[in-house]
């Protein structure tokens, strides 16, 4: 372990603290729970006062070998989406900035304060510069980062060396500096502004980019030239053969997909370079993928256009044909927008059919749904937001934000017009049904976007189905091997979702060792949400895939310790139990944890597949028809929050669980509030 | 029968995919569903790329539409009649979506578009 860079912005001060006296939270996401919970001493302000703190993270893994576990960058500080309070929340983006950060030396960044005027923070391994960046305000996110490629590496080709200090040993490198920075949305204080980094990669929920913009920081760059050091490379790179040996053979793969590159296959069976997933690629493309993964989900096209995007804001206007989709998506990364906020063009149309919304209607609007689907129409949509022209100012302010004033938030809420289930974040998978998803966001602060178990309850099944074809495991096999990989409970209960499943203790195990082992493994330790857990492998017979043992392998070859894979679920625990300190701070109460009205009153109407225990078997059902019972949640809740040692009244963590998880300061701080729970 | 209805005659399907999980999606003209309506077979998946998520409509919700919204109540029997024939999602999804582009085909041809 070594430093993290320290940066006060009204100060124009730049400090250092030693990452070992953190050791005990791992890396990423803990490191950054316990930095703002020092630092940021009233935890109740808005994320756009400029004593909000931010964290960015990189892990122990970042910039190594450990596959699928080296380019995440963890973004944490309270956050400007989150409705009604605006949670202490965390993003996440991949690409090369958290590698090139430890090149440089550092293991993290701490932003405080609000500069006077627009900056630059330039980082060249141990060189750091507050600079200028009014030449900067106004670009779009790619010539930001285009502009900065240009004043740290000068004209050179991209061939050529590029010299980070004086002399033969100040170091050099051929890379350009990795970026972070805000586009047009961040600059105009949008709530739902994101972090840009490459051509593709975001950090969108939470609206860190607005929070930048509060501060006046436009950019960090990153330019290293150094290496991390490994405690044992044999280790490592024995672990990484054990690894690829178990891995999807493209030579001679165990399931085949039915044709080259099919993109559901692809995820099922951990096939490299799925990257299709999302677009229709008719052209010639490569794979892409962050620092050190093999999966390389993304791709570069020959034209340019949807660079490295894939996830869902390649999706947001799939109305359009493919080119107006590939550019729809680049315009979001370019001017720096959440994709998850901005993706709601089908419920303004609804209100534009309904006759609310519209040239000199109720909610006055100028966009052209005449042209629906067309170029022109997202164009618009995406200009009026990043720079708050038209129904975009409005709508800057987000979504939920933007309905609550034109007087239709509880009624769209209710009805699920508006599919918001939790905290003003988007509906991701059924909230009715899908409830490890759910449960753990409403318990949180965002939409937690933890794929766990959802490629293997929900999508093998959902693809094989629908598609006509057998499962390629039955109910009875998942249940059985993934339940052993849960460890501690085991329980095989924990992955019922029948309509008792989900309220019944197996449900509260479920989403405590989801909490824990996402708060450590996937976003202190950077392990990438799309490879893993890895909990079955069709690559291999018996179908076991190598979570527990994987994790603490890799994550003992790079750091010399001797960590188990229980020890690391406590520290997701100990880490979840401070996050929710921070939230009682500022002011959750049980009562709030309750989801949107049409997750109660609407009823399912699709097929949605999960396992299911009944009548004494287990088989995968479509669940139509269900809501979630009140009542019966609000006992599970009592259940969950037992489990957790926490308050059942208040859902305040208690001075028995944190203490015993060394957090006794915590507790005492909670008391002093008077939200420590009884 | 290819103009766009309002808002109460709406058809309400549902995409879906990895990315987003199942999105409802309103459809306001028999063009849209026509284009909507879509579920896997491989090689779909593949080639529609973008569109590799799957449309989801009830089918005899979609029957019925078409019957009373559109008044199409030729195409609405017709189309009752391959959904009585097949029993499983995908072959009746198959089936419906040939007579819809059939008649996509004659509206297009009656319009000279």
């Amino acid at each position: 372990m070594g430093k993290i860079l320290r940066v006060n912005l009204t100060e124009g001060r730049i400090s250092t603290i030693e990452t070992k006296q953190y050791e005990q939270w791992g890396g990423g996401h803990g490191i950054g729970s316990a930095l703002f919970w020092e630092l940021c001493k009233d935890k109740a302000i808005s994320g756009f006062d400029p004593r909000n703190v931010v964290t960015i993270m990189t892990s122990p893994l970042s910039g190594t070998l450990v596959p699928a576990a080296a380019g995440r960058t963890e973004v944490q500080g309270i956050g400007v989406q989150g409705y009604p309070t605006e949670w202490f929340t965390r993003s996440n983006f991949g690409g090369r900035f958290s590698a090139m950060l430890k090149y440089a030396g550092w293991d993290g960044i701490v932003i405080e304060g609000k500069a006077d005027k627009p900056v630059w923070l330039n980082i060249v391994n141990d060189h750091v510069a507050i600079e200028d960046a009014k030449w900067l305000w106004g670009l779009d996110t790619w010539e930001t980062q285009e502009e900065i490629w240009r004043a740290v590496s000068g004209s050179r080709d991209f061939r050529d060396w590029i010299a980070a200090g004086a002399g033969r040993d100040g170091g050099r490198t051929t890379q350009r500096p990795a970026v972070l920075t805000i586009g047009p949305a961040g600059e105009h204080l949008n709530r739902n502004a994101s972090l840009v980094h490459d051509a593709g990669n975001g950090a969108g929920q939470g609206g860190f980019g607005g929070v930048w913009g509060a501060k006046n920081l436009k950019v960090i760059s990153v330019l290293g030239t150094g290496s991390v050091e490994i405690a044992d490379p044999n280790a490592l790179m024995e672990a990484r053969r054990w690894f690829a040996s178990r891995q999807y053979n493209v030579d001679a793969p165990a399931k085949q997909s039915p044709k080259d590159n099919f993109s559901f296959y692809g995820i099922i069976t951990r096939s490299p370079a799925f990257g299709p997933l999302i677009f229709n690629m008719t052209e010639p493309c490569r794979p892409q993928g962050c620092a050190g993964c093999y999966i390389a989900c993304r791709r570069r096209t020959q034209s340019g256009l949807g660079n490295e995007s894939q996830c869902v804001e390649s999706l947001h206007y799939s109305v359009g044909g493919p080119q107006t989709q590939w550019r729809a998506t680049d315009l979001l990364q370019q001017c720096g927008l959440n994709v998850y906020d901005v993706f709601v063009t089908d419920y303004l149309r609804e209100l534009y059919k309904m006759g609310v919304l519209g040239p000199g209607k109720q909610i006055n609007c100028d966009l052209p749904f005449d042209r629906y689907g067309s170029p022109e129409f997202i164009e618009t949509y995406t200009r009026e937001i990043s720079y708050r022209e038209g129904i975009g100012q409005d709508l800057g302010e987000g979504i939920i934000r933007a309905a609550k004033k034109w007087g239709r938030l509880e009624q769209d809420l209710n009805s699920g017009l508006l599919a918001f289930p939790n905290w003003g974040y988007h509906e991701h998978y059924d909230p009715r049904l899908e409830v490890e998803w759910s449960y753990g966001s409403i318990l949180g602060d965002r939409d937690i976007n933890e794929h766990c178990i959802n490629w293997y309850v929900h999508w093998m099944p959902t693809v094989t189905a629908m598609v006509g074809e057998e499962p390629l495991y039955s109910a009875q096999e998942m249940v059985e091997i993934i339940s052993q990989k849960l460890v501690p409970y085991k329980d095989p209960m924990m992955l019922d979702y029948s309509a008792d499943g989900i309220y019944a203790e197996g449900k509260a195990k479920m989403i405590a060792w989801h909490r824990h082992y996402t708060r450590f493994y996937k976003q202190s330790m950077a392990f990438c949400d799309w490879a893993w857990p890895d909990l079955i492998n069709v690559n291999v017979p018996g179908l076991e895939g190598t979570t527990p043992e994987a994790e603490p392998r890799f994550i003992n070859a790079v750091t010399g310790k001797n960590l188990t894979f229980e020890e690391g679920l406590e520290t997701g625990r100990k880490i979840w139990n401070l996050d929710r300190a921070i939230w009682a701070l500022q002011g959750r109460r049980r009562d709030q944890e309750v989801f949107a009205g049409y997750v109660y009153q609407v009823p399912t109407k699709a097929p949605y597949w999960l396992p299911v225990y009944e009548n004494g078997q287990w088989k995968y059902s479509t669940n139509e028809g269900r809501v979630l019972d009140r009542a019966r949640f609000e006992e599970w809740k009592t259940r969950y929050y037992k489990l957790e040692g926490w308050d059942p009244s208040t859902g305040w963590p208690t001075r028995p669980t944190l203490e015993s998880l060394g957090l006794g300061k915590v507790a005492e701080e909670l008391e002093r509030h008077g939200k420590l729970g009884k | 029968m290819l103009a766009e209805v309002g808002y109460e005659e709406r058809l309400v399907g549902y995409e879906m995919s990895p990315a987003t999980g199942n999105a409802p999606r309103s459809l306001y003209s028999f063009r849209e569903v026509c284009d909507f309506l879509r579920v896997g077979n491989p090689e779909d998946l593949l080639t529609k790329g973008s569109h590799s998520s799957i449309g989801y409509l009830d089918l005899e919700e979609l029957r019925r539409w078409i019957g009373s919204v559109l008044g199409d109540r030729d195409l609405a029997e017709a189309i009752g009649r391959e959904l009585e024939a097949h029993k499983t999602y995908r072959e009746r999804v198959d089936a419906a979506r040939e007579l819809m582009r059939q008649r996509l085909e004659q509206c297009r041809a009656a319009l000279s578009e």
